[in-house]
């Protein structure tokens, strides 16, 4: 069985945007909803820290804090977002991906309630976009639909890793099969000290973080979804360039 | 495909939802059957377009030195995404936000579509005051535009002379065009400028090592993983320059590196700092001139190193020179220093890469000369700047400065990493002689691992392309100069202005009123740029550039050792042209023509002729090329200074306020204690360089503004409360010279007594005022580097009758939902 699952290296994340910025763009995301948000954990405010600031000249590091927390749909194996839709709009796929079929989706948003991740986006209003025709490789979604991160499903499906993955300027993304005990992300979920947010409502989700320990990250420059045959573009049909 | 395509109406589903759930006898929670899709056979597949797309070859080509490798993806005719593209050495594969955000740069709002004339300028009647915000344009050709720019260039030569006539070069981006505009101004005998931001650090670093300018030069990249000890000091790595070294420096960590971060602001690479010194802002001189005496004292000194290339050996007079080997030897000139040889007993000629017995410390007679050695001056110089002595002044504790050195001197090859924050204070020169000297005490040069400062190696293409035969050449003023001209002060005044990729004038340059207020004397100014910046309101005659996607283009990048070719993705959209269009028909109208080259292949196989490595064609077909000649660890061989060895003593050093700098003396402006204004205007500002633009580059982009709003003060929640200034109110920062509106942002990062307003945003973007109206011009003597964060300001809560609806009540954007691709206007 295939399992898709993402570790996110929070060590290794510096809370550029650049993933949630390739995903808007990827996936033709309207400007009014985002799909991958990265939250600044320490001040109130984005990108300020926790903590006191040491004038007495002190080291402010053990005293200070600022993380960043890269957040989309978790791909939880128990997802409440299943459970709840009452017209099979929401599944789990045979690969473990949670998708969405808008096409039979009714827009009631029981769904959303019951994400305890804040994961998914209604379309309240028509898509938004700039340049007006869109971006990215999907097509938009219609007024009235929900919708969220889809790991790519288009691109693994093409053999390539999704779009936040090969964006992130600090390898702190990796992709793969979790039912695969050789691949990266199960070496890493093995290895590593990682996390499950919000383990105790038991979603189970696919997503895992590492903290504390910093891994060496995707160690890879290419496109292709790993196992896969190497490629460096994402034109699937390009072969190796 | 819609749902009435699939014969579902959402309308029929929701009538059936609670019969089905009743029909179950389930009550609204976990609907088994409904919920299980695992018997489906293929998962669903989403429409996708992947395999449309053709990719062309980019890179993107701003002034943050990345020059980044991408490819574009474009289908229909239209840019539809950036990805980071894997260039030839893969290790080299990066990118940044803003990089992958190109598609809004190209299909932006405020993209420039057709020449425009200011409305109320006229030749012979330039009515300089009617430039600014409230000028308007008018829609011309690109043909009169043109005659336009080369009339008024040809009058202001005629009546004023050649250099009456500036060709601004900004830093917008400077592939081909800035070479075909170079090769003009030259032609032309006009004024070109020469950098006053960015090169303190450099040349006071330089003046040790021989190399330096714009920061400061340090092995390829990929070595950085080999550091042992990385201190970053005044450097935002993880925040403005993070698609170069981001994941190389989180390598070195993951190894087992120790990241040092020397700021005092507590951001995202702080963060990822196992010591952070939170130094006061203005005092790493005397921060570095501390860990100076830490190496002498708790002795890491690397004495091979010391002998064998620097000048700490070498004899030193009383009177300051260094003694030189014709001043005893027959044979001897009066360029090479002289050492003591404690072996043989004697002073000896100091050559470079030579090792020898030479004493480092003591006096000496020769020749009925008391001399003592250059390392004996550091540690004079250094002797009053114990840790503890200095912990109170510089803000950081004494073990903690000790532990630094510690770790520079113990744990093999590391170094320092700078970024371009100490620059920006006047004397931030003589921190770059301060810390080469550190490294040179530790012997960290020249091998793998170590970090000498922030510009890794770059590669280039071999060109002979560039200054006409028998042309006059331009004239060069650093940017001071350039002001003085542009007010009249000197001896060729600048008349007229084109000015290519920058924005300077109206938004980047300091005490910018000063600036634009001596534009008032410019007959005429024309801007050439892509989007529609504070600048183009300042112009006369507008010239609309061509995206960078939208041309082909070559360049090499320093911090990044391959070039680069990027093809067209398609055609300029509207009147645009790329800038070498613009400036052959220049050159034509002003006699030149013969010297230009129209089509742009053209061009760009005559810039490569020199180079024998690779073939144009070759390079188009890849997109990038390794150049395996950029040497992965530097500083091997004789040092680029008069001696040859690294000058730790300077004997030709300038002065500052009377110092004579042979060894530093730490030295500040405005971020004293008991600057005169101190108690007037307590804080000091910084403009740090944001996340979400480079510089004033990338402006305007709804992804980046979802972010970042609109600017923002970070202000340290004491700061603000004692000012009566709550988390997102409005603020008014103000000295002497002007004032800016922004939003406060609580930001515990931020030592108290210093605040921040991101610099890059556009006057447009400001309620009231703008960062540059804040700062000053005072320069030092020795480098004339702009000083932007050693200012001060006070800060207050803005009026009530400040209208802040730009942010507050915004109206949606009327450009919002038509197309800007293209079409009709």
């Amino acid at each position: 069985m295939t399992s898709y699952g993402m570790v996110i290296d929070l060590e290794r994340c510096i809370g550029c945007q650049a993933c949630s910025t390739a995903c808007m763009e990827e996936n033709n995301v309207s400007l009014d909803h985002i799909w991958n948000r990265v939250l600044t954990e320490g001040g109130d405010n984005i990108d300020t820290p926790a903590g006191k600031y040491p004038e007495d000249g002190g080291d402010g590091t053990g005293t200070m804090s600022m993380e960043y927390l890269p957040m989309a749909c978790q791909h939880c194996d128990n997802a409440p977002c299943v459970k709840v839709c009452p017209v099979n709009a929401t599944y789990t796929r045979e690969d473990g991906i949670v998708e969405i079929d808008y096409d039979v989706c009714i827009g009631c948003r029981y769904c959303i309630a019951a994400c305890p991740y804040n994961a998914r986006a209604f379309n309240y209003d028509k898509p938004v976009h700039v340049p007006a025709e869109g971006t990215g490789n999907v097509p938009e979604r219609p007024q009235g639909v929900v919708e969220k991160c889809t790991f790519c499903t288009h691109r693994v499906e093409e053999e390539l890793d999704p779009a936040c993955v090969i964006a992130c300027p600090a390898d702190a993304r990796i992709f793969g099969d979790l039912d695969d005990p050789n691949s990266t992300v199960s070496k890493y979920v093995d290895k590593y000290e990682t996390e499950q947010l919000l383990e105790e409502l038991e979603a189970d989700p696919k997503t895992y973080y590492v903290r504390g320990q910093m891994s060496p990250g995707r160690q890879r420059p290419t496109t292709e979804l790993e196992g896969t045959r190497r490629k460096k573009t994402s034109i699937p049909e390009g072969g190796e360039q | 495909m819609s749902s009435e395509e699939k014969g579902v109406s959402r309308r029929s589903v929701l009538l059936g939802a609670g019969a089905a759930a009743g029909a179950l006898g389930l009550g609204g929670g976990y609907v088994a059957s409904l919920g299980d899709r695992s018997d489906m056979e293929t998962p669903h597949s989403l429409e996708n377009f992947l395999n449309e797309n053709k990719v062309v070859h980019g890179y993107c080509s701003p002034n943050c030195r990345g020059k980044c490798q991408m490819d574009v993806y474009v289908r229909d005719g239209q840019i539809q995404k950036v990805e980071p593209k894997v260039p030839e050495n893969e290790a080299y594969k990066r990118s940044c936000t803003l990089g992958l955000s190109h598609t809004q740069r190209a299909y932006n709002p405020t993209r420039l579509k057709y020449p425009m004339k200011r409305t109320d300028w006229e030749p012979g009647n330039p009515n300089t005051t009617g430039r600014g915000e409230d000028a308007e344009f008018e829609q011309i050709s690109w043909g009169e535009a043109l005659d336009y720019v080369a009339d008024e260039m040809r009058r202001v030569r005629q009546e004023y002379s050649p250099q009456s006539v500036y060709f601004e070069q900004g830093s917008g981006s400077d592939t081909i065009g800035g070479t075909t505009f170079g090769r003009l101004a030259g032609a032309f005998g006009g004024t070109m400028k020469s950098w006053s931001i960015d090169i303190n650090v450099g040349l006071g670093f330089r003046r040790i090592t021989g190399a330096g300018y714009f920061n400061t030069p340090t092995n390829q990249a990929t070595d950085i993983e080999n550091a042992n000890t990385i201190v970053i000091w005044g450097g935002n790595i993880f925040e403005s320059r993070f698609q170069q070294d981001a994941s190389k420096v989180l390598n070195a960590k993951e190894n087992g590196a120790k990241i040092v971060v020397v700021d005092p602001v507590y951001n995202t690479t702080t963060a990822k700092a196992d010591l952070w010194l939170p130094v006061k802002p203005g005092k790493d001189g005397h921060l570095a001139m501390s860990m100076i005496n830490v190496a002498f004292e708790e002795d890491y000194l690397d004495r091979e190193f010391l002998r064998e290339r620097t000048l700490g050996p070498a004899l030193v007079k009383e009177d300051g020179s260094l003694l030189k080997t014709g001043e005893i030897f027959d044979d001897g000139d009066d360029e090479t220093p002289v050492a003591y040889d404690e072996a043989a007993g004697e002073p000896v000629p100091l050559e470079p890469e030579t090792y020898g017995e030479y004493a480092l410390f003591g006096e000496y007679e020769v020749d009925g000369m008391t001399v003592t050695t250059g390392l004996t001056k550091v540690r004079e110089a250094a002797a009053d700047y114990s840790p503890e002595k200095m912990a109170n002044y510089v803000g950081v504790q004494a073990e903690n400065i000790r532990q630094t050195v510690r770790w520079l001197g113990t744990r093999g090859p590391g170094g320092i990493l700078t970024g371009l924050g100490v620059d920006r204070y006047v004397y931030g020169h003589i921190f770059g002689q301060a810390y080469a000297i550190l490294l040179a005490m530790l012997g960290q040069y020249g091998q793998r691992g170590c970090v000498t400062g922030g510009i890794t190696q770059g590669g280039y293409f071999a060109s002979d392309y560039g200054a006409i035969e028998g042309a006059p050449g331009a004239r060069y003023l650093q940017q001071k100069g350039i002001l003085e001209a542009l007010e009249g002060g000197t001896d060729h005044p600048i008349k007229a202005m084109y000015a290519m990729c920058s924005n300077f004038t109206a938004n980047q340059m300091p005490d910018r009123q000063r600036w634009l207020k001596a534009l008032e004397n410019v007959d005429m100014v024309a801007v050439a740029d892509i989007q529609h910046t504070p600048n183009v309101q300042y112009a006369d005659i507008v010239l609309p550039a061509s995206h960078w996607f939208e041309r082909e283009d070559i360049t090499g990048t320093w911090t990044q050792p391959h070039v680069r070719y990027r093809g067209a993705a398609h055609d300029p959209l509207w009147e645009s042209k790329h800038d070498n269009w613009m400036l052959v028909r220049l050159a034509e109208r002003l006699g030149y023509g013969e010297h230009f080259e129209r089509d742009r292949e053209t061009l760009m196989r005559k810039i490569l002729e020199a180079e024998t490595r690779f073939t144009f064609d070759e390079l188009r077909e890849k997109g990038t090329i390794f150049i395996e000649d950029s040497p992965e660890i530097i500083w091997q061989g004789e040092f680029n200074t008069p001696s040859g060895r690294l000058e730790l003593y300077d004997e030709d050093a300038p002065s500052e306020k009377g110092n004579s700098l042979e060894v530093p003396v730490p030295l500040e402006s405005r971020t004293r204690d008991d600057y005169p204004t101190a108690d007037e205007y307590p804080l000091t500002f910084l403009q740090k360089h944001s996340r979400w633009r480079i510089h004033s580059q990338f402006g305007h982009m709804p992804w980046m503004r979802r972010i970042h709003p609109e600017p923002t003060l970070d202000i340290h929640p004491k700061d603000a409360r004692r000012r009566d200034i709550e988390d997102g109110d409005y603020v008014r920062v103000y000295n002497d010279r002007g004032e800016a509106v922004v939003k406060a942002k609580y930001n515990k990062g931020y030592r108290p007594g210093l605040v921040n307003i991101d610099q890059g945003w556009w006057s447009d973007d400001y309620i009231q005022g703008h960062h540059n109206d804040l700062t000053h011009l005072d320069v030092s003597e020795a480098i004339e580097n702009f000083a932007f964060y050693d200012v001060r300001v006070e800060v207050e809560a803005a009026p009530d009758d400040i209208d802040t609806s730009m942010y507050t009540n915004p109206k949606k954007a009327d450009w919002l939902g038509e197309s800007t691709t293209g079409g009709e206007n």
